[in-house]
């Protein structure tokens, strides 16, 4: 039995919390327009301070139950992947097993990765299930990154957005195996980081522009180096590994990790792919980190995966850590944006 | 060299004649930062099929000198 991608369902901050980048107040209004024109991202939504990251996957995650009607008791693995847990332990998906009405015998617990948990998720759940013979799992990927975020801070204000999503993976017959690509390089920890933790203590100081270690750290340059580098090679590992069993496989579409519009536009263009083939939600939604590749899978309806689809997914970034994989999917089902007031 | 110039025109969104020794991270005429890097390196990666790096801009003084450095890699 192999495992395949059942359902997406995915939960953010209704359209009230939603900022434009337009008007960003320490950016000057030719900075502004350029930022957009070039990082690509338009508005991002910012929740409220009483949600965490978990609210927006567990409103996905029910949403999946309920309106597909999957009987509790099959979901056997909950894997929560986020960097803005409710607690610094226990681990979230403890709570999250419970909260979905889930049962004692399932396996929970959480991974700490970003912009690449998607994909990562997807090995972990789906060889966890494969191996256990599991009959329904959930991968539940989210971060409310406007709690790691300072305001006033003009290299990482303008890019993320909070969200949760939820994906449905179960058992069957008929399904093609995944095919995965997963990396990481420690060299680059501290290209993406918060520096606060049980290293360096929890210093509460902020500097001159309010910024503390609880906030996110981000080296531009150094990320996309990284990206532009290893992700064109990532991809072409998992097509043409998935090519030399079948050469004339083609590839419906590209879901990449949602970063930085000048970004992807460059990894398209390393690898020869039309941007017709990379949908994108970056103007909307901005960086939803490891939400971003199932946010952009549903932005393309029920009706897009009506159809059986080959699909590469690649998620990159914080770790560094990035995973690539190619999908099958037939049947999706796609839910309705769930937004939370 | 025209065509990294241009690279660096629309990049920068500067509206100046830039020559090829300009020092470019250090002048009046272009306000160097990182999506000014962001865009430079995407141009460069479509009209010459290079990609830079970030040390390779640090270690570029003029547009001359990150020219050549694109050659070289061109070639390789």
């Amino acid at each position: 039995m192999e495992i395949k991608i059942s359902a997406i369902a995915c939960a953010i901050p209704s359209k009230r919390y939603e900022i434009s980048n337009l008007n960003y107040h320490l950016l000057t209004e030719k900075e502004r327009q350029r930022f957009v024109k070039v990082v690509g991202i338009e508005n991002r939504r910012w929740g409220p301070k009483n949600y965490c990251s978990s609210d927006y996957c567990y409103a996905a995650a029910e949403k999946i139950l309920k309106d597909l009607n999957i009987e509790r008791q099959d979901v056997g693995i909950v894997v929560y992947v986020t960097q803005t847990p409710d607690y610094i332990t226990p681990a979230t998906a403890c709570s999250l097993q419970t909260k979905l009405g889930l049962s004692n015998g399932t396996i929970a617990f959480d991974v700490n990765l970003g912009c690449s948990g998607f994909t990562y998720g997807l090995m972990i759940v789906s060889s966890i299930m494969k191996n256990l013979n599991i009959k329904h799992g959930l991968l539940l990927a989210g971060d409310s990154p406007s709690k790691m975020i300072c305001p006033d801070d003009k290299t990482t204000a303008m890019l993320f957005s909070d969200a949760g999503s939820a994906c449905l993976l179960s058992l069957d017959a008929k399904a093609k195996p995944f095919l995965y690509d997963c990396n990481s390089d420690g060299t680059g920890a501290g290209t993406i980081m918060v520096k606060s933790g049980y290293r360096n203590g929890f210093d509460p100081k902020p500097n001159e522009i309010g910024k503390t270690d609880f906030n996110l750290d981000l080296d531009g340059a150094a990320i996309m180096d990284f990206t532009v580098s290893q992700i064109p090679i990532s991809v072409k590992k998992v097509v043409e590994n998935a090519r030399s069993n079948n050469p004339n496989l083609e590839i419906d579409n590209y879901f990449f990790h949602q970063a930085n519009k000048v970004v992807n536009d460059t990894v398209a263009s390393r690898l020869g792919l039309k941007s017709a083939n990379i949908p994108s939600t970056l103007r909307e939604y901005g960086n939803t980190s490891s939400a971003s590749i199932p946010l952009t899978m549903l932005s393309l309806g029920q009706e897009y995966f009506n159809t059986k689809r080959n699909i590469i997914l690649c998620g990159f970034g914080v770790g560094l850590s990035w995973a690539t994989i190619l999908a099958e999917t037939e049947n999706l089902k796609i839910l309705d944006l769930v937004e939370l007031d | 060299m025209e065509k990294l110039i241009e690279c660096f025109v629309d990049a920068m969104e500067c509206s100046g004649e830039l020559t090829k020794d300009l020092e470019f991270k250090n002048c009046s005429e272009i306000e160097w930062d990182s999506l000014g890097f962001l865009t430079l390196v995407a141009n460069v990666e479509e009209e010459f099929g290079v990609v830079l790096k970030a040390d390779d801009i640090k270690s570029s003084r003029t547009i001359e000198d990150l020219y050549n450095l694109i050659m070289t890699k061109e070639k390789k």
